[in-house]
């Protein structure tokens, strides 16, 4: 970019081509018209702003279709392997994906105009989202460790398994042992098996999680059924020793009794 | 910007015009600040191991190795294991299986926390057609889950091949493939598939062992990721914004016509 500003604003750099030496069209006069012409002889091309290999990339991807620069992308590509490696994090943070976006999102489009409606919208969405957020982590701190110890047991069969797993897999020191599609079986299983069996303290940690998530980070906070009862008592009972107070003496004709007009308050 | 520089410098582009061409060849600046060298020595400094993380990595690897020997070595040589693997040895649906059972619990604990709630706080009535509306729930998105799954292998194949195709820059790794596979065939040897075939020590010597080590586990990874993305758009997205709703609905719908019917015959 460096270089073709420099050259722009050289014309002793840039010589002359053929075109000017006929008669200037008021282009011609007006301008230098180095920016239309590619077919100068400059000894590079002014109107090129990057390398070979980026042009060809692009070129190449030019070609591609939507879904195909979907699959030659990055991310993508870190995707898979983070399905292949880490299965139940994955899940879960496709539910992440789903819960704290899609979901929220359907459920705040949804119809329902009234205050209520409103705030059950809202506490939904957050109530979404706080089990996806949750879900991922926790689904990702208990599960690693398990699928770097299943690693370890791929990388070396014959230093962790035994006899028995020798039986039904075979030469635990053979090479291709490890891709054939019993042990890839028995490597899925023990990569999210985990997961059923800690599901159910997960989902308690879950559910026992989203009341703080929810208070601290989304600011709602559900109120127990007693709350409001034992909230109200102790200001009654100090507007009720005013009250005392104030009537303590006083006859029926003072102006403390201007105050009460009847009936429960 | 660039068009009032050019105005500018008209005059002095003029009188080049009487002068002929220069030869000018751009040659690149050379830099002398010893970029390269200072480059080198960051790129070896971060790849470098940390002696701040070591004592973290030694203590990820031994817990690692005790949960690798005294858990999943310890499950892998049971009877049960070599049973499953016996019985599932061919099996491509052993993602979904789990993922399946993994939601049975889930449904299980929710229709037994159904099951508990007292009875002043909801009739048993109720309870009934929550807890049936829990479990026919999870049964049709379950069988949901699996014909989406089911439906999708052709589409999902194509696009398993391409990405193969797209990742080892040939477009001919498919005919490739089955040329391979018609020399097993002649020596009487099964067939391979992608993976396999990516995996294999005979192919794909341009692409190098660990380009296809890669290339192997984002294509087993495409098939686990499918699976994982229906199952949770299903059981995380369709079930709750969807059938839920729906569900629940028919279920107040049933029990409206039952106390209707029980007012009916008392009068």
């Amino acid at each position: 970019m460096k270089i073709n500003l420099l050259n722009y604003n050289n014309p002793y750099l840039s010589g002359y081509s053929e075109v000017h030496k006929g008669t200037q069209s008021i282009n011609e006069r007006t301008g230098a018209n180095l920016c239309d012409k590619k077919n100068t002889t400059r000894g590079y091309n002014v109107n090129f702003s990057g390398n070979l290999a980026q042009e060809a990339s692009e070129v190449a991807a030019k070609k591609l279709g939507t879904f195909d620069k979907m699959l030659n992308s990055k991310l993508f590509g870190n995707l898979l392997e983070y399905a292949e490696a880490h299965p139940i994090s994955c899940n879960a943070l496709f539910s992440l994906v789903l819960a704290g976006i899609l979901r929220p999102a359907t459920i705040m489009a949804l119809p329902g105009g009234k205050e209520k409606e409103k705030q059950d919208k809202i506490n939904a969405a957050a109530h979404s989202v706080a089990s996806g957020i949750i879900g991922f982590i926790s689904a990702t701190i208990i599960m690693t460790p398990f699928d770097a110890a299943m690693k370890k047991v791929k990388q070396n069969p014959a230093k962790y398994l035994g006899k028995k797993a020798e039986e039904y897999l075979g030469d635990l020191k053979a090479a291709g042992m490890v891709k054939t599609p019993k042990f890839k079986n028995v490597e899925t299983l023990m990569k999210m098996g985990p997961d059923i069996i800690i599901g159910i303290p997960r989902s308690i940690i879950t559910i026992a999680l989203i009341p703080p998530i929810l208070k601290y980070v989304f600011g709602i906070e559900k109120k127990p059924k007693g709350a409001k009862v034992a909230e109200q008592k102790p200001v009654q009972e100090v507007k009720n020793e005013d009250m005392n107070k104030k009537f303590a003496n006083a006859s029926l004709n003072s102006s403390a009794f201007s105050a009460v007009k009847g009936g429960v308050q | 910007m660039l068009v009032s520089n050019i105005q500018n410098n008209r005059q002095n582009y003029r009188t080049l015009q009487q002068k002929p061409l220069q030869q000018n060849v751009y040659t690149a600046p050379s830099f002398k600040g010893g970029a390269s060298a200072t480059a080198g020595s960051i790129v070896e400094t971060m790849t470098a191991k940390s002696k701040f993380f070591q004592p973290l990595e030694e203590a990820w690897d031994t817990a690692t190795d005790w949960l690798a020997k005294n858990f999943t070595a310890k499950l892998m040589n049971t009877d049960l294991v070599g049973k499953f693997a016996n019985k599932y040895e061919n099996s491509k649906l052993i993602t979904n299986h789990i993922l399946t059972i993994g939601a049975a619990t889930g449904s299980g604990m929710y229709m037994y926390r159904t099951a508990k709630i007292p009875e002043d706080q909801m009739d048993s009535d109720r309870k009934t057609v929550l807890m049936t509306n829990q479990a026919l729930t999870f049964g049709v998105s379950t069988a949901g889950a699996y014909g989406l799954d089911g439906a999708l292998i052709g589409w999902w194949k194509k696009k398993t091949n391409r990405y193969a195709e797209l990742f080892s820059k040939d477009e001919k790794i498919l005919e490739k493939m089955n040329t391979f596979n018609e020399q097993l065939k002649a020596k009487g040897l099964n067939k391979l598939d992608l993976v396999d075939f990516v995996q294999h020590k005979d192919t794909l010597p341009e692409l190098g062992a660990a380009k296809k080590q890669a290339l192997a586990i984002r294509l087993r990874g495409m098939d686990v990721a499918k699976k994982l993305l229906i199952f949770t758009l299903i059981y995380r997205y369709i079930v709750p914004v969807a059938v839920t709703p729906i569900a629940n609905k028919l279920g107040d719908k049933y029990l409206t016509y039952k106390k209707e019917r029980q007012q009916k015959l008392n009068a």
